[in-house]
This record gives C-alpha cells, sequence and structure tokens, in this order.
C-alpha cells in the first residue's frame, strides 16, 4: 500500500472500482499515463520560465494541480496549487522555491505510485 | 400522439458525450468513468476541436475543461451557445478552479454546472444523470408542445372552414323566409307569418354563431388584423347608440349617450371597435329589465395618454364567483337575458381579444346601486403626433 499521505487511498480505490473484473487494467493505465505525462508538465514548466510565459507557465502549474489531484497525490497537488497561484497573480519573479517543491513532490509522489504498480 | 414516459429509469445508456480536455489523463478518467454507464464517448483535446467534433458527433451532453491552450472551456461554451442556441446539449464545466466568480462565470456563458476535481465517479454519473434526465424531458415537451400547436391551428382552420361553408345556407334561408313573409309567394296566414318569422328568427341566430365563431377563429390564428386609423370616437358610439335603441325601443328601454368635453380620436381599426360597442350596449340591453336606461359614455385622461368609453347597464351585475369566466370563450354567467334574447357567449371573449389587439383593456365593475359598468380603455395618439394645445 502506498505511503497514504503521498497518495490518498480512495483516490487509488475509486479508480480501482471503475474496472469491474477487478484486474486493476484500467487503475494502471491511468497511473502509466499520470507518470508520463506529467515528466513533460514540469519540463513545460522549465521552458515557460524560461521564455517568461506566464500563461502557459500557469497552464502547466494548473494541470499538474489537476491530474495529481484524480490519482490522489495531494501533498502534490497543494504544492501545484500555490505556484499556480504564485504565477498568477506575482508573475514569474519567485516560482524557483515553489517549483523545486513541486519537482520533489512528485519524485516522492511517482516512488509511491511505482510501488503500488508493482506490487 | 405519443404519451410521455413516467417511469423514473429513463434510457440512458447509450447517450453521447462529448469530452474536451487538453489534458489526456483528465480524458482516460471521465471516460473511463463513462464507459461504466454504457455512455458512448468522443475526445476532443482542445476548445477548437471540440467544436468540430461537437458538430460531427452531435453529442447529448458535454464535459468541458476550463482551462486550455486557444479557447478556453468558457469561451467555447459561448460558441456553442451561438451556434446551437436552445438546441445546445446540456454543457457541464470540469475544472478545479471554484471561485464563485467563476462558478459564474461559467453559468453566464451557459453552462448548466460544474463538475469539481478531484473528479469522484459517483458524483460525475450522478449529475451526468441528472443533467441528461431534464434533457429528455425538456425534449419531450417541446414535442408535445409542437403537436398541441398543430393541433389547435388544425381546429382553428376546421372552425374557419365550418363557419365560413355554414354562412351560403344560412343566408339562404334567411333570404327566403324573407320572400315568404312579404307575401312574394302569395299572401300568408297570420299563423304562417308567425312561424316564417320563427324561421328567420332562428337563421338569424344561427348566422350570429357562425360570424362569431369564423371571429374566433380568425383572432385565434393571430390573423387579426387591424387597420388603424385616426376616427372620431363619439361618431363611432354616437351611431351604435342610435342603432341598438331602434331595437331597445321594443324593451322600452333607452340608451343615453353622454359625449366628452372635446372630440376624441384615437388610432383604432373602427370596424372592430364598432364591434366591441355595439356587443357592450347589446348585452346592456339585453340584460336589463325592461324600461331600463343605459348609459354610454367618453372620457379622455390627456395625462395618461388613453381614452374610454363606458356602458353603464341596469341589469343584476356581474356576481362575485363568475368574475373570472366574464371574458373568456363559450362562459355564460347566470343571468339571463331580459327579453328572451340568445346569448353565444363568444361576444366579450372577441371584445376582449380586439381590445387586447389595440393594447386597451377592458374591465367589468358592479355599480353600488345596481348594475355593471364595462369600460374599454384605449392609448390615444403618442403624444408627439398632437398638435400642441393650450
Amino acid at each position: 500500500m502506498p505511503d497514504s499521505t503521498i497518495i490518498d487511498p480512495q483516490a487509488i480505490e475509486n479508480l480501482r472500482a471503475l474496472d469491474p473484473d477487478g484486474k486493476d487494467a484500467f487503475l494502471r493505465e491511468i497511473i502509466g499515463v499520470f507518470l508520463e505525462d506529467t515528466p513533460q508538465r514540469l519540463a513545460e514548466l522549465d521552458s515557460t520560465l524560461a521564455a517568461g510565459d506566464v500563461l502557459a507557465f500557469t497552464r502547466a502549474a494548473h494541470s499538474v494541480k489537476g491530474s495529481s489531484s484524480n490519482l490522489g497525490a495531494n501533498v502534490l497537488r497543494a504544492a501545484a496549487e500555490k505556484l499556480e497561484h504564485q504565477a498568477r497573480t506575482h508573475g514569474l519573479g519567485d516560482v524557483t522555491g515553489l517549483l523545486a517543491q513541486v519537482r520533489s513532490e512528485y519524485a516522492r509522489a511517482q516512488e509511491a505510485l511505482a510501488a503500488l504498480l508493482q506490487a | 400522439m405519443v404519451t410521455p414516459s413516467t417511469s423514473s429509469s429513463l434510457q440512458l445508456a447509450g447517450r453521447k458525450i462529448l469530452i474536451v480536455d487538453d489534458d489526456r489523463l483528465n480524458i482516460r478518467i471521465l471516460a473511463g468513468i463513462l464507459k461504466t454507464e454504457g455512455y458512448v464517448t468522443a475526445e476532443a483535446d482542445s476548445g477548437e476541436r471540440g467544436l468540430q467534433l461537437y458538430a460531427e458527433f452531435r453529442p447529448d451532453l458535454v464535459l468541458l475543461d476550463v482551462m486550455m491552450p486557444g479557447i478556453d472551456g468558457f469561451e467555447t461554451c459561448r460558441r456553442l451557445r451561438r451556434t446551437y442556441g436552445d438546441d445546445t446539449a446540456p454543457i457541464i464545466f470540469v475544472t478545479a478552479k471554484k471561485d464563485s466568480d467563476d462558478v459564474l462565470e461559467g453559468l453566464s456563458a451557459g453552462g448548466a454546472d460544474y463538475l469539481p476535481k478531484p473528479l469522484k465517479p459517483k458524483e460525475v454519473l450522478a449529475r451526468i444523470r441528472t443533467h441528461l434526465q431534464n434533457q429528455i424531458l425538456s425534449e419531450q415537451q417541446k414535442h408535445l408542445v409542437d403537436q398541441l400547436s398543430r393541433a389547435n391551428a388544425a381546429k382553428n382552420r376546421f372552425l374557419g372552414i365550418a363557419a365560413h361553408d355554414l354562412r351560403n345556407p344560412l343566408a339562404s334561408i334567411r333570404g327566403l323566409a324573407e320572400l315568404l313573409s312579404e307575401g312574394a309567394v302569395g299572401p300568408l296566414t297570420p299563423e304562417q307569418v308567425e312561424l316564417v318569422d320563427a324561421i328567420s328568427g332562428a337563421g338569424q341566430s344561427m348566422l350570429d354563431l357562425v360570424n362569431e365563431l369564423l371571429d374566433v377563429a380568425t383572432i385565434e390564428a393571430g390573423e387579426l388584423k387591424l387597420h388603424l386609423q385616426s376616427h372620431n370616437l363619439s361618431d363611432l358610439v354616437a351611431k351604435s347608440v342610435a342603432m341598438t335603441n331602434m331595437e331597445a325601443a321594443k324593451k322600452q328601454t333607452r340608451v343615453a349617450f353622454l359625449p366628452p368635453a372635446t372630440p376624441v380620436t384615437p388610432l383604432i381599426d373602427p370596424e372592430r371597435i364598432k364591434q366591441v360597442i355595439d356587443n357592450l350596449l347589446s348585452n346592456a340591453v339585453k340584460y336589463s329589465p325592461p324600461g331600463s336606461a343605459i348609459t354610454a359614455l367618453i372620457e379622455e385622461d390627456r395625462t395618461g395618454g388613453t381614452c374610454s368609453f363606458s356602458v353603464r347597464d341596469q341589469g343584476p351585475g356581474i356576481p362575485e364567483n363568475e368574475r373570472d369566466k366574464l371574458f373568456k370563450d363559450f362562459s355564460r354567467l347566470s343571468s339571463l337575458p331580459t327579453g328572451g334574447e340568445k346569448s353565444t357567449g363568444l361576444g366579450l371573449a372577441i371584445c376582449r381579444k380586439i381590445v387586447d389587439a389595440h393594447r386597451g383593456s377592458i374591465v367589468a365593475e358592479n355599480l353600488p346601486e345596481r348594475g355593471c359598468e364595462f369600460r374599454v380603455t384605449l392609448p390615444t395618439q403618442p403624444p408627439a403626433a398632437r398638435t400642441p394645445s393650450s
């Protein structure tokens, strides 16, 4: 079972319940997509920050927020929310700290989910 | 005739849902949730693509992400509403944004609901079910209203045709009865004259009814065309009073006309308004006892921009509990004509429709001592058209 402070088991259960034959195929698919897409979002955050594109940066942060909430990765979600809010209200001047936080939270979530896939 | 389904388990499986979201994870999750209920889904990864896909897929419901590159969810929603109007499928926004300002913007853009993230499958399905059921009921209702409208139009057409076709034979009856009574085919005994008069009277009653039915059919079909012109209201009322007095004299009843101080010339269709005046005067005579004194008067309210004509009778008045029937089709009140006259029950309904078409009003009020006053109020010409007065 993944550490419940990183991944909310209820969210996993919700996804699991969508597979009527109980084989977890859907859950695995979703986790797989998350683990593929989120690194792309993180790369977008880097590139849009470098380009100074506030709108695109905010959107990428918003996206991480949304998808992490679907997977029950609540700490990651909270970090992404802070990042989004910061960018939207104050621009890209002071986001590096929060961005680093998002990165590290993703790393922990990724570990927890990968462990789940192994089980 | 389609009868509406009253079962609460309306068949929803197989209904089409369009998912619009730039994040494929969200799409996968939503699609997964929807498939468990047997919905058929289509997916678009942008607002623009969503608009294209909507046209091809014609979904029963749309799940719309708000934050997307290109046009956002609100704009997509607005465009769908502009294109498809009331036929747009219900749109549900899916988003992590939950400030009430955003909710308001979404709803005023034409969205039906909000689904918050994270998506909880049961909640998603429950909300979708509600909106689809509403949509189905709304479709059924439109269908029923459409059927009813067509039935009503058919009824009006039939009414018009029947009335029209009856006029000729009725005119013949009246014409021939007249010939007989004038002795054109030989002298008649007093008994025969009586019978012929009865035939004539019955024929006239039928003709009156037919004409009224024709009027109702025309007016209901929305085909009442008013030919408005500036007309002296006093002239109209005076003529009508004179004609009415010829009949009223048979009952020793008399109508007195009190004209206004200055001429009143509202913008009216004289023929139609005359119909109203005739009807009100004729009712006043009918329902007042023999030997009554009836008053017709015209008043003007310059500041209000209206004028009115009223008829005061000496009949029994309108019973309180019958007031709301007064101007409806085919309704007859408990009071009876005092000279054995006939009543079809359509006259006041037609008056009401004509007055409404003039954007006026018609009311009936019992007079303090006895009798009733019917008052028709009409707008006079707009102030700009009047020549400046002192």
